[in-house]
């Protein structure tokens, strides 16, 4: 009796931690872990730039927006096991809007949005699905394997990663990273995603910041910038540096005399100890 | 600023001239609006509007994209572009070729596009990216 109640014991530990294992292999690998209350990342560009901001009010259902030096990132304000709240903001020098000048003056367009820690799908402060955020993306892909980077019902839109041969020059030094490309449609319209990511992180350092469900959190529905978008300040420690040295062939090739050395030395030890 | 780099920015200028030249031609009582990014080693994209004012509208409208290589050793991918009537995706695409065109319709906005990622050995992986929303 004593016997079966101990292998009933393990059984269920083994099965309770075998959910365990899984759930948390899980949660690793589509919750970025470096997304903490106060997480923040700004992009800057220093060109002219444009922006299609949704004004219902207007014929068109948007304003025309050109602005200077634009800065635009996002801030974590809150964060629990299963989603976070992003602040959103777009400083810019402005310059028009519809055609009207806006004298070269400092201004700001705010925003907040729930997101999804393991879908990334963004959602407005009313609860209204905004999609998917591609601000991030899984971290660590392997060369060629599938990333999902809108799931939204009946949308979903998966690209290949590449890997080979992709770093960046950051300011936190030169990263390994990912890219991610290609156009789909959602919505019955052609989007386009031109994505460079953080090996490590999964975050979007470069690319095409053109569109995004986070933007749209703070009324942006396109943004047109110019030149280098840069990852201008963030508190997110992007993870190794970019090392092209293959260290697993290195360490082959080191471990091997050794290896050698070893198995040498144990048969010359044997034969010795038989002589004897 | 060195012998290369003025080279470089000068080949720069005069892809743009060409580009618009291209824009402007087909109609030449356009309103027409470019705008290039770029660039470290001559690379860059360039995307531009053009359209017939009349009456608050443009008419006979025409987009462009492009991109070019300069010194830089490749492209990472392809030519991403996106082109905006009304403030409002008309099209969308991509493609490893060197520009893309659009022309027709009528809108009281214009805008477009373009997108392409680099790599070169000295810098590694990079995007340009060229906006332009300027009509009216």
């Amino acid at each position: 009796m004593t016997k079966q109640v101990t292998k009933f014991g393990f059984f269920t530990a083994f099965l309770v931690l075998s959910v365990y294992f899984i759930g948390v292999a899980s949660a690793d690998q589509f919750s970025p872990t470096w997304l903490k209350e106060g997480t923040y990342v700004k992009y800057t560009t220093d060109q002219v730039g444009y922006a299609y901001l949704a004004n219902n009010s207007h014929p068109l259902g948007s304003d025309t927006l050109s602005f200077w030096n634009a800065t635009f990132g996002w801030r974590c304000i809150s964060i629990n096991d299963t989603a976070a709240k992003l602040a959103v903001t777009l400083s810019y020098i402005g310059k028009e809007l519809n055609g009207i000048s806006l004298g070269n003056a400092t201004l700001q367009l705010i925003g907040e949005v729930y997101v999804d820690l393991s879908t990334r799908a963004v959602y407005d402060l009313n609860g209204s699905l905004l999609g998917t955020t591609h601000m991030w993306v899984p971290a660590n892909p392997s060369e060629g394997q599938d990333v999902v980077v809108w799931d939204v019902p009946p949308d979903k839109v998966v690209l290949p990663a590449k890997c080979n041969d992709v770093w960046f020059l950051t300011i936190q030094g030169k990263q390994d990273g990912f890219s991610l490309e290609g156009t789909a449609t959602i919505n019955g319209k052609p989007r386009n995603f031109l994505l460079l990511c953080d090996q490590d992180t999964g975050l979007m350092v470069d690319g095409s910041f053109e569109w995004d469900p986070i933007l749209t959190g703070a009324g942006v529905n396109a943004l047109l910038l110019n030149g280098l978008v840069i990852l201008s300040d963030t508190n997110i420690t992007l993870g190794s540096t970019y090392d092209p040295t293959n260290w697993s062939i290195i360490i082959t090739f080191a471990t091997l005399p050794i290896i050698a050395f070893v198995v040498l030395f144990v048969s010359f030890y044997k034969r010795m100890r038989k002589r004897r | 600023m060195n012998k290369s780099a003025i080279i470089k920015s000068g080949s720069l200028s005069a892809m743009l001239v060409a580009m618009a030249i291209a824009i402007v031609i087909p109609a030449v009582s356009a309103d027409t609006s470019t705008k290039t990014a770029g660039s470290y080693y001559g690379e860059g994209v360039g995307a531009g509007v053009a359209g017939n004012p009349s009456g608050g509208l443009y008419y006979s409208c025409a987009w462009h994209s492009g991109r070019w290589l300069g010194s830089c050793q490749q492209y990472s991918g392809n030519l991403y572009w996106t082109f905006y009537g009304n403030g409002a995706v008309i099209e969308s695409g991509n493609q490893y070729t060197t520009s893309h065109d659009r022309t027709g319709g009528t809108y009281s906005t214009l805008g477009a596009s373009a997108s392409s990622s680099f790599y070169d050995p000295r810098r590694g992986s990079f995007s340009w990216n060229t906006g332009y929303a300027g009509l009216p």
